[in-house]
């Protein structure tokens, strides 16, 4: 199998359940992205893109219990899976090679 | 605690995952609650739904792709209902591409039978169900004082302040009655119409001023300084919204007032109200000047019915103490809204059964090309039977495609409804009272789509009632060579057809003629080229008599110069204005009238040429003499025929003397000098009342409506009598410059509305009617092919064929009559109160609409009849 692209949600969200750290469920995730890119997320949107990145074998998850602030509806937790870091170092490293060189070029404009 | 919206809470549920549901719900009703902390209640439920808009968009993209990635990767049991309903929409919509005669057809229908319900609908809206925009509207009511001839007067402030002091049953209870002022000042002169209120009269109704404050007791006692309040419309329009004139001063009638508040924006009862001002009467005014309405909040423990009884009690010791005035005088307690509707709720209730009775028709006419489409496809459904689908998944499938499409067509009918709404608005002579709205807002619209489903589903049940009771085997036995079985469904629903709109078109001509009657009608003057120009004099500069008289005396000698004038003369109260000044009247010489038995005629000051002018024919005696002035003449009075006959039956009137008020009153005697020809006064269809007419030299009056008989079309004079006043008063607002039939048409406005909305009606029907014979017929025919191919080749006439078709049409269009007949009698009985001078079994009109729809039925039939006889029967004999 060829593989498999990552796409910009994709990585902010991955990224996003890396800060969120032992905490991270759809909330403070969304609540990191919302945060460090300023722009609003779609829960759909996030919802989708977390079930794909599970289904890719990326990330995991568990459900927990249900609180009273959620009007008593259960929480799922995320945490990165080996493969999912793995792909993220890839990434970061795959952006710096080809950032490196053209910043100046760019930051001019 | 805060919750979220709950359609867009219902919304994510329906589309999201089944697995995810839980979670998605979950972090949304945190988010929530987390914007709500920050931004704000408003701004996070906005959210919210704009991320249930999102969730929509992007699960249901998901689906779609989802499926068409891994097609088999789940058995289709273990779909979610949204995943297949989705399959039925395509499966839907892939039918509908290969068959859009049948689906234009289907939506335009629909279209048309919501399109009538969405244009009337808010209306019935507006007045039945939308409530007031009064705190508790259900709890406000109206009083109202009653006499032995007089069902509902207007209440004395006496009786006004001691109702209030003596009744347990209301919170409070405010008086008010209407005025008019001339506001002059900043820019031209503009008249406004306004309420004369007591102090608590927004306290009762639960209104608190949105600027400055409402009036205060102080305000409404007798020489209290001036005080206004004014509506926001006025507040924008002359003063630019301006906060600082709260405080500030405006000239009314030449008179100062203090601003002391601005109402909030919409606020503008009674009627069109644009400022409010202190009633400031004493208490010791008198009991026998009716001149107030009044509205008061019920207390909790009491209702409508103990309130009439408490009001019953509290007249009876009224009439006690103050025989004179008030014996036989009793008190009306109504809810508000009724009093407010009076008259109007009947036509509202009789259009909506008319459009209802439309979407009948049309939904039984896209019923007829469901079941005609279903008989198509009986082979393709026992073909998915036969494969597994169950009777669950067919009739959904079957709804499916109905609903959508009835969706679709709905969708249109709300566009067409609005702009039938605005049509129906913008054909109001006047503005409607604000308190009764007409949008097309969210529970209208949702009300409309309901309906729209329910027509949906209601026509998606007729093929799949046919369906459940098909036997698969005939089915897929049968070929193309199954003929067209006479169905009775098709029977029945061509015939309910012909009939509703049979009843339409009664209907309509029953308007029709009434609205011919009213445009016709004697009115007891000659309607055609009178202009008519109301005045009225500002009492800072024309507060006495002779300052009034010279000005009138002036602008007819101006007017009279001008060319193309037959005559010009005025009056005080013009007919069908709705302005009018009712007395009691004492005749010479007959008994002391017990309480409540008190004569009153209508008085009009008039202008010389009064009678001449406006084609009133004098009936004996004379005209008034020039030169009758206010000072040494004898006071003389001109009556109507009505009058004469009521007082001297057989006898002569000239001569006579009567006085206006009590036997005893300080009113000189009046001597009459002539009789004149009946006029109606309110409408067309309210009785003629006693009339008395008296010269405007004896009497004056600063309010005058000028009339000029033009010699060609009076609108062309408007520009020339403006400028001919302003020469000689530039102040004077001139905005009520109209034609006399203009006058009497917006008298029964209502009446030619209603007669233009159902003449539209009748039409649509009429051509819903004649689609639905046409499409049965033509279906049949199809179906029929081989067979008329058969006897042709046998040997039968074109003649034969046709007749052979049309006889079966005619039998259906001829049930169809009979019961629309039958309906039309019971049901126009109903409508009886909108007609005028027109009964409602009126025999031409019957027979005309009846041989309308069965020219239109017949028509309708005959045209795919004719198709048949141009079957050229080798050519069907071979493809079989």
């Amino acid at each position: 199998m060829a593989r498999q692209s990552l796409g910009e949600f994709e990585h902010l969200i991955m990224l996003g359940i890396v800060r969120a750290g032992p905490e991270a469920y759809g909330v403070s995730i969304i609540e990191e992205l919302e945060a460090h890119t300023g722009r609003s997320v779609s829960q759909a949107a996030a919802y989708l893109t977390l079930r794909r990145l599970e289904e890719k074998g990326w990330i995991k998850s568990r459900l927990a219990d249900p609180t009273p602030e959620r009007g008593g509806r259960a929480k799922r937790y995320f945490a990165m899976k080996p493969a999912g870091i793995k792909r993220l170092r890839e990434s970061r490293a795959t952006l710096l090679t080809m950032w490196d060189g053209v910043a100046t070029e760019i930051d001019e404009g | 605690m805060p919750k979220p919206p709950r359609l867009a809470t219902w919304l994510i549920a329906l589309v999201s995952p089944r697995h995810g549901r839980d979670e998605i719900l979950g972090d949304l009703h945190e988010r929530f609650l987390n914007r709500t902390r920050t931004g704000g209640v408003h701004s996070a439920r906005l959210w919210f739904s704009l991320q249930a808009l999102s969730a929509v968009l992007r699960f249901t993209a998901s689906h779609l792709t989802e499926k068409s990635r891994r097609p088999r990767k789940r058995h289709p049991k273990r779909d979610s209902v949204f995943a297949s309903g989705v399959m039925d929409l395509k499966y839907a919509v892939r039918g509908f591409a290969k068959t859009p005669g049948f689906t234009t057809a289907v939506i335009v229908t629909v279209a048309l039978g919501i399109g009538a319900n969405a244009a009337v609908f808010p209306f019935l809206h507006g007045f039945l169900l939308r409530p007031l925009p009064f705190d508790e509207p259900g709890r406000l009511a109206v009083l109202f004082e009653n006499a032995p001839r007089f069902t509902r007067t207007s209440v004395s402030y006496p009786n006004f302040v001691d109702w209030r002091a003596r009744s347990h049953s209301f919170d409070d209870m405010a008086a008010y009655t209407a005025t008019t002022v001339d506001l002059t000042g900043s820019g031209t002169a503009e008249r406004l119409t306004g309420g004369v209120v007591s102090h608590n009269f927004f306290d009762v109704l639960g209104i608190p001023a949105a600027q400055g404050r409402g009036f205060v007791p102080d305000d409404d006692v007798p020489g209290a300084p001036h005080t206004v309040i004014l509506g926001h419309g006025v507040w924008m329009r002359r003063f630019g919204g301006n906060p600082e004139i709260v405080g500030g001063t405006v000239t009314l009638d030449g008179d100062s007032y203090t601003v002391v508040g601005i109402m909030p924006r919409g606020v503008r009862f009674p009627d069109q109200a644009d400022f409010w001002v202190p009633l400031r009467r004493s208490a010791t005014s008198s009991r026998r000047r009716h001149i107030l309405r009044v509205v008061s909040r019920l207390s909790a423990e009491a209702s409508f019915e103990t309130a009439q009884t408490e009001m019953h009690a509290i007249a009876a010791q009224l009439a006690e103490a103050f025989p004179e005035t008030n014996g036989n005088r009793g008190v009306v307690v109504r809810p508000l809204k009724e009093d407010l509707l009076w008259g109007r709720t009947t036509p509202v209730l009789a259009f909506y059964v008319v459009v209802c009775l439309l979407l009948l028709l049309a939904c039984a006419n896209v019923a007829n090309l469901f079941l005609v489409r279903a008989a198509d496809r009986n082979r393709e459904i026992a073909m998915r039977s036969a494969l597994g689908a169950g009777r669950w998944r067919i009739t959904r499938q079957l709804l499916t495609e109905s609903v959508l499409l009835a969706m679709i067509g709905g969708s249109g009918g709300l566009l067409m409804g609005a702009w039938g709404r605005n049509v129906v608005l913008a054909s109001l002579p006047e503005p409607f009272p604000s308190y009764f709205r007409f949008d097309m807002d969210i529970p209208v619209v949702l009300t409309l789509l309901g309906i729209t489903i329910v027509c949906g589903i209601s026509f998606g049940l007729a093929p799949v009632l046919r369906t459940a009771g098909a036997n698969l085997f005939d089915a897929l036995r049968a070929g193309p060579l199954a003929g067209f079985r006479k169905s009775r469904q098709h029977g029945f629903l061509v015939v309910s057809q012909i009939g509703t709109a049979l009843v339409v078109l009664i209907g309509a001509g029953l308007m029709i003629r009434s609205v011919h009657r009213l445009d016709t009608a004697a009115v007891g003057f000659e309607r055609e080229h009178l202009l008519t120009v109301h005045l009225s004099l500002p009492n800072d500069r024309y507060a006495e008599g002779p300052q009034q008289l010279e000005f009138y005396e002036t602008v007819r000698e101006r007017l009279q110069s001008l060319t193309g004038f037959a005559g010009v003369t005025g009056v005080s109260h013009l007919p069908m204005t709705g302005s009018y000044q009712r007395s009691e009247i004492f005749v010479e010489g007959t008994e002391a009238p017990e309480p409540g038995q008190e004569q009153y005629g209508l008085v009009r000051e008039i202008q010389p040429d009064y009678f001449r002018v406006m084609g009133i024919p004098l009936v004996s005696g004379s005209d008034f003499h020039d030169g009758i002035a206010a000072g040494g003449a004898r006071p003389v009075v001109i009556v109507d025929r009505s009058f004469a006959q009521r007082f001297w039956p057989g006898g002569t009137a000239i001569g006579r003397r009567i006085k206006y008020g009590a036997p005893d009153s300080e009113w000189p005697w009046m001597e009459v000098v002539g009789v004149v020809g009946n006029t109606y006064h309110f409408s067309l269809d309210v009785p003629v009342e006693m009339g008395i007419y008296r010269p405007l030299a004896q009497e004056p009056v600063p309010w005058q409506t000028l009339i000029v008989r033009a010699a060609g079309n009076p609108l062309q004079s408007v520009d020339a009598i403006r400028s001919a006043i302003w020469a000689i008063d530039a102040t004077l607002p001139l905005d009520d410059i109209r034609t006399i039939d203009q006058v009497i048409q917006a008298t029964y406005w209502d009446s030619s509305a209603q007669m233009w909305l159902l003449s539209a009606l009748a039409v649509v029907s009429l051509l819903l009617a004649a689609l639905g014979v046409y499409g049965v017929v033509a279906y049949s025919v199809s179906r029929r092919t081989l067979e008329f191919g058969i006897r042709m080749a046998l040997g039968a006439q074109q003649v034969r064929v046709v007749k052979l078709v049309l006889t079966h049409s005619t039998v259906l269009a001829a049930a169809g009559l009979a019961a629309g007949t039958v309906t039309a009698l019971a049901v126009t009985r109903f409508a009886a109160s909108l007609l005028f001078e027109v009964r409602s079994v009126d025999v031409p009109t019957y027979l005309i609409a009846a041989t309308l729809m069965a020219a239109v039925a017949l028509l309708a039939a005959y045209l795919p009849a004719r198709r048949a006889t141009k079957v050229d029967p080798a050519t069907v004999l071979r493809s079989e």
